[in-house]
């Protein structure tokens, strides 16, 4: 059956750019909120991950502390040095088990201690062997063991405790005041409050899962929305289409931008469930924010988002397949994860010459916000320098669309990038040219 | 405009013309192969209310010259005017004035028919109830109605190509580019486009039309372009090209025309290697 074509329309009025802007954003975020894959690692991972984590983390974590407790350290005593009563001491603590050497070696058998000492150590005899010769008694033990770092532990804390006990008697014995001893071995007190040591914690840990679910939120939009584009034959559809290059890209921006967003926000969401729920065992019980630093953090969010989401969107249009765009962006999102990892750090803080830094900038701002600090002028170069930052790379992104190879649904090559950074340059006359 | 000596036959010189191109060259630089020229020098005109063939083999130049047409690809010379904009100066106002098909004008797979229309629609300056009457009306036109909310990506072949072509039509442009719009269709499909761009002709529209299939040529084409090696070769009716080339059928015509160009001397060449 032939179609019978509709009556003819009468002229029509062209949207404006911002609605042009505001139609392909739209567009592109009712497609992406279709993608499963989007869907995946936007919504669904930022929201469960972190109670599913820690909460399992915890479990392993109380599991594994509980079976450290009740494990006995198996200590081998040897050596024919001094005790001074060292060793009677040793012998009415629970957590310690000793066993004389004489008890397991025969005499003529017993090698050099060292040897002793690994063999039994190695052989899983012994978590500790205690060494007594004139002096000091030796400790040994093997770092590359949980149970024989714990059996030191546990060595070295009974030794104190017994130097403490023989101090206060002497110093008793000889009728001395024993008081100022005592002080300095039972009054000591943390001046910081529950809330400043949460918040000390939260700004070493949260910084870089912030990083991390914001470059995750952007990373399957930014892909979609440009490489993909060329996978499913619907480049030449989007550019033959009536709408600018720029509002093509910046319709396209913003969509990875809410997306980013949206991860970013719900995992402070299901961050801040877990906090509530799981925030006692986690040492962060009193952890709260005003509202400058809830502020502050919302707007490193916001900026951090549209430098990644620029970033991302400028290697998706730069890659020729899906497949290597995610071997462009894989990498950016660990570098982006690098800078979150050096300001954990307690020394860091947000310089003036650390804020010129692309995402270390960012990181270092959530530090301080989540610790209430507000430097004003580290603060004032991270806001404009990442704006800066996030213009340029979308500067680049919307020239790039505009190349022709690019539009032919190729990749582009150094020459096409070069040629779109500076334009006019040799070579960039025949072929290669730029689309309006 | 007859590529020989740029005029038009008189038949046709009172009629509106649509799309004017005037020695459209694509060149494009391949760094083992030199540069090479997709297109070299394509004149001619199509008019509204007539249906233009490009008929050629698989890598003529066809889709190079329609992509210069859509501005999809920026010419390396010559311009070309499509129902009053320049390619070259206004290429908003040609993406506005044309409906483009082609086999790389997919659809987007997680929208409906009826959300992708809108889109469109939107983006041609339709809103509000006059947008709502139009993608009812195309929908109708096309019996895609049914699968009105389905998502495309669900579609059959068949339904997606209607889709696309409710899509090229929502603006009601004057001048539709078709590039191989029966590719991958089964007969009935294919039959139901040819169906259309009759109405679409009789509708006044300036229609181009490229394809490789000789039968779809002599059924729909009012005129016909020859286009070999990047080059025209001829353009004219069926009947001026049968005297012409003294041939009656399609395929005799257009390898009696490919070769008597191939023949002539520095023609055939289509690649010029750099600096040379």
């Amino acid at each position: 059956m032939s179609p019978t074509l509709p009556p003819r329309l009468s002229p029509l009025c062209p949207p404006g750019l911002l609605q042009e802007v505001a139609l392909i954003y739209r567009k592109e975020a009712r497609d992406l909120a279709r993608d499963r894959h989007t869907v995946i690692h936007t919504v669904l991972l930022p929201l469960f991950l972190y109670p599913a984590l820690v909460w399992g983390a915890l479990q392993v974590v109380v599991y594994a502390r509980g079976i450290e407790e009740r494990l006995e350290s198996r200590v081998l005593i040897a050596g024919e040095g001094e005790k001074s009563g060292f060793l009677e001491y040793l012998k009415a603590r629970s957590d310690l088990k000793l066993a004389p050497v004489e008890k397991e070696i025969p005499a003529g058998l017993l090698k050099e201690p060292e040897e002793t000492a690994r063999e039994w150590i190695r052989g899983g005899s012994a978590h500790a062997v205690l060494w007594f010769e004139a002096g000091s008694p030796r400790l040994f033990f093997s770092a590359a063991r949980d149970g024989s770092t714990k059996a030191k532990e546990r060595l070295q804390k009974a030794l104190e405790e017994f130097r403490r006990e023989r101090l206060l008697a002497a110093v008793r014995s000889a009728g001395k005041d024993a008081s100022l001893l005592e002080v300095v071995f039972d009054r000591e007190e943390d001046l910081a409050s529950r809330r400043e040591l949460a918040n000390y914690v939260a700004a070493l840990i949260l910084p870089l899962l912030m990083v991390v679910m914001t470059a995750m939120g952007a990373l399957y939009p930014a892909l979609d929305t440009t490489v993909s584009e060329k996978e499913r034959s619907t480049l030449e559809t989007t550019l033959v289409s009536p709408a600018r290059r720029l509002s093509t890209v910046l319709g396209k921006y913003l969509a990875v931008v809410s997306f980013s967003l949206l991860s970013f926000f719900l995992n402070m969401a299901s961050m801040a469930f877990t906090l509530l729920h799981l925030g006692d065992q986690l040492k962060l019980e009193g952890f709260s924010l005003g509202l400058g630093s809830a502020l502050v953090i919302v707007l490193g969010a916001i900026l951090l988002s549209l430098f990644l989401s620029a970033i991302m969107m400028l290697l998706g249009f730069i890659a020729r397949s899906f497949k290597e765009g995610q071997a462009y962006l894989t990498p950016v999102y660990l570098v982006a994860v690098l800078p979150a990892i050096l300001v954990s750090s307690p020394d860091v803080t947000l310089t003036p010459g650390l804020a010129t830094l692309p995402l270390v900038n960012i990181c270092l701002l959530f530090r301080e916000a989540l610790q209430g600090r507000f430097p004003a002028l580290g603060m004032g170069l991270t806001l404009a320098l990442s704006t800066a930052y996030a213009v340029l790379s979308l500067d680049i992104a919307s020239r790039l669309l505009k190349r022709e190879a690019f539009a032919t649904g190729g990749g582009l090559s150094l020459a096409e990038v070069k040629a779109a950074l500076w334009p006019g340059r040799k070579g960039d006359s025949m072929g290669g040219g730029e689309l309006r | 405009m007859n590529p020989a000596d740029g005029t038009l036959p008189a038949t046709l010189s009172t009629k509106l013309v649509g799309i004017e191109a005037t020695g459209l060259t694509k060149v494009f630089q391949d760094r083992r192969a030199g540069d090479v020229v997709a297109a070299c020098g394509i004149t001619f005109s199509s008019f509204h209310g007539e249906v233009l063939g490009l008929l050629g083999p698989n890598g003529a130049g066809k889709t190079t010259t329609l992509r210069m047409l859509s501005t999809v690809l920026r010419p390396t010379s010559g311009n070309a005017v499509i129902a009053g904009h320049e390619i070259l100066t206004d290429a908003i106002g040609v993406r506005r004035s044309m409906g483009y098909l082609s086999s790389s004008t997919g659809l987007y797979g997680r929208l409906t028919p009826s959300e992708t229309l809108e889109y469109f629609g939107h983006l041609h300056g339709l809103g509000g109830d006059a947008l709502r009457e139009r993608v009812g009306q195309l929908l109708e036109a096309f019996g895609i109605s049914e699968f009105a909310g389905v998502r495309c990506e669900k579609l059959s072949t068949g339904m997606k190509q209607k889709v696309s072509i409710a899509r090229t039509l929502i603006h009601d442009p004057p001048v539709l580019i078709l590039d191989e719009p029966t590719l991958g269709l089964d007969i009935l499909a294919a039959s139901t486009m040819i169906r259309f761009i009759e109405d679409c002709r009789a509708n006044g529209k300036c229609i181009i039309f490229s394809t490789h299939i000789m039968s779809e040529v002599e059924r729909l084409c009012d005129r016909i372009a020859i286009i070999h090696k990047g080059q025209l070769c001829a353009v004219g009716t069926l009947e001026e090209l049968r005297q012409k080339t003294g041939h009656h059928y399609m395929e005799e015509i257009f390898m009696s025309l490919v070769e008597a160009r191939h023949s002539e001397p520095g023609n055939g060449e289509q690649r010029i290697k750099n600096g040379e």
